[in-house]
């Protein structure tokens, strides 16, 4: 918006332009001389603000419905069986993984090509478990993978 | 990681540098987080070109950090760090991004030209300050037009409706961005140097970014791109000069591919958090040497 236009009615009203960045007041400046762990204590406290502010969603993340969808494993993540175990290293967090043998079942058939429901019949026939328990089981870990960027959906 | 100091130009109150900033420290970088809220005399800069080389140094607080030891450089603002800005896009580092890169994003007509020698498609679109105009083309696409912010100004997507007509007089005090509404599966897509980061929004809302005003759910989730829409993204940003960028995609019903817009500056923490995506890990990286 150009300085002439600044007071002038818009066919964009006002409440429809929020403000790029109310941030930059909320807080104190840092200091130029402040040490890292300094930083980090107040930059903790700056996204933890965000959040009580309520910019993020978490609950957004909720998987209703994800028996449809085609799962596949990040191409940022390494990963090797052991045993009936799997060790994940996500090269992008450098963060490691330890799966279980349940878990590390449904990883190995996060192939690209099925759909989650045939995922979750295959694991309970490795498993004989009843179908219930492991689909909430396995609808807890895909979210818990999404949410570590461990796997990604499958778009056509 | 390689040698150097990375420059974070933002405030720390902003959350996408507050990030920005753990993961630098989390992974041991040496970083000069200037914060120019911060009183400006404590803050100096220095530079001069001697035999075609840029000699100076930056000092903030009591460090100095020579322009020769800078590796990178992050800028979350571009105001007021323009001094720093005019030297360090002549210094030759991983700029995220170069200031000359923010301008596309205050010419909606370069970026849209850019955007479709890119391989996208883009929206009818009708920039005007005329209200007849603006009539014309609502009509043209029969009522279903969304209006914009013509800068870079932030600006919610709304719908124009029929009553909205009655207002269009006000376009003569400044011009707005008018485009054909597209049905379709929208999809936030983050690049950092040659890495794409994809999320998926699925909401009611004609401005997903609001979707509590319109009291609409939200759901983003991590999505894998074809190859091909993959590689337009990054073509996008390498034409635009962008090291990050954020960009609008739609798919329509007929597997048409549009885009909307590139970001230069994008809040990549809000997807992040919902997607799971390590998008500022990948950030840290291109900034530290390691992507």
């Amino acid at each position: 918006m150009s300085r002439d236009t600044a007071n002038k009615e818009l066919f964009i009203p006002a409440d429809l332009r929020p403000e790029a960045r109310p941030f930059l007041q909320t807080s104190a400046p840092l200091d130029p001389d402040a040490s890292h762990a300094e930083i980090e204590r107040q930059a903790r406290q700056v996204l933890a603000e965000w959040k009580r502010a309520g910019l993020l969603e978490a609950g957004s993340r909720s998987l209703t419905n994800p028996w449809p969808c085609i799962f596949e494993r990040s191409s940022d993540v390494v990963w090797t069986a052991f045993e009936d175990e799997c060790v994940l290293l996500h090269l992008g967090a450098t963060a490691c993984y330890s799966l279980n043998s349940a878990a590390a079942e449904f990883w190995k058939l996060c192939d690209g090509h099925k759909r989650a429901e045939q995922v979750l019949a295959e694991v309970c026939n490795v498993f004989d478990a009843p179908e219930g328990v492991v689909r909430e089981d396995l609808r807890a870990l895909l979210a818990q993978f999404l949410q570590e960027g461990l796997v990604v959906e499958r778009t056509n | 990681m390689q040698s150097g100091v990375v420059l974070v130009l933002g405030p720390l109150s902003d959350p996408v540098t507050a990030y920005i900033c753990m993961r630098l420290i989390s992974r041991g970088a040496d970083f000069m987080l200037v914060d120019l809220r911060q009183d400006r005399r404590q803050f100096e800069v220095n530079w001069s070109i001697s035999g075609g080389c840029l000699e100076g140094w930056i000092r903030n607080g009591s460090r100095r950090v020579n322009v020769e030891d800078v590796r990178s450089a992050y800028v979350r603002q571009a105001e007021p760090y323009d001094v720093i800005l005019a030297m360090a896009e002549s210094l030759p580092i991983d700029f995220v991004n170069p200031v000359s890169a923010f301008a596309s994003n205050s010419s909606k007509p370069f970026q849209q030209a850019a955007i479709q020698r890119s391989g996208f498609s883009v929206p009818k679109t009708l920039v005007t300050n005329d209200p007849e105009e603006a009539r014309r083309f609502w009509e043209e696409c029969g009522g279903r037009v969304v209006r914009k912010s013509v800068s870079d100004q932030m600006s919610i997507v709304r719908g124009v409706r029929e009553e909205d007509l009655e207002r269009l007089p006000l376009l003569r005090n400044g011009p707005t961005q008018f485009q054909e509404f597209v049905a379709g599966v929208e999809t936030r897509v983050h690049t950092v140097g040659h890495r794409v980061f994809a999320t998926e929004i699925t909401s009611g809302a004609m401005d997903y970014r609001y979707a509590e005003r319109e009291r609409t759910p939200r759901r983003m989730r991590a999505v894998s791109l074809p190859d091909e829409i993959a590689e337009r993204c990054l073509r996008l940003s390498a034409e635009l000069g962008l090291r990050l960028a954020g960009i609008d995609l739609r798919r329509d019903p007929d597997g048409r591919c549009y885009c909307w817009e590139a970001n230069p500056m994008p809040g990549f923490t809000f997807f992040e958090n919902t997607s799971g995506q390590r998008i500022g890990d990948a950030v840290a990286d291109l900034l530290c040497g390691d992507a």
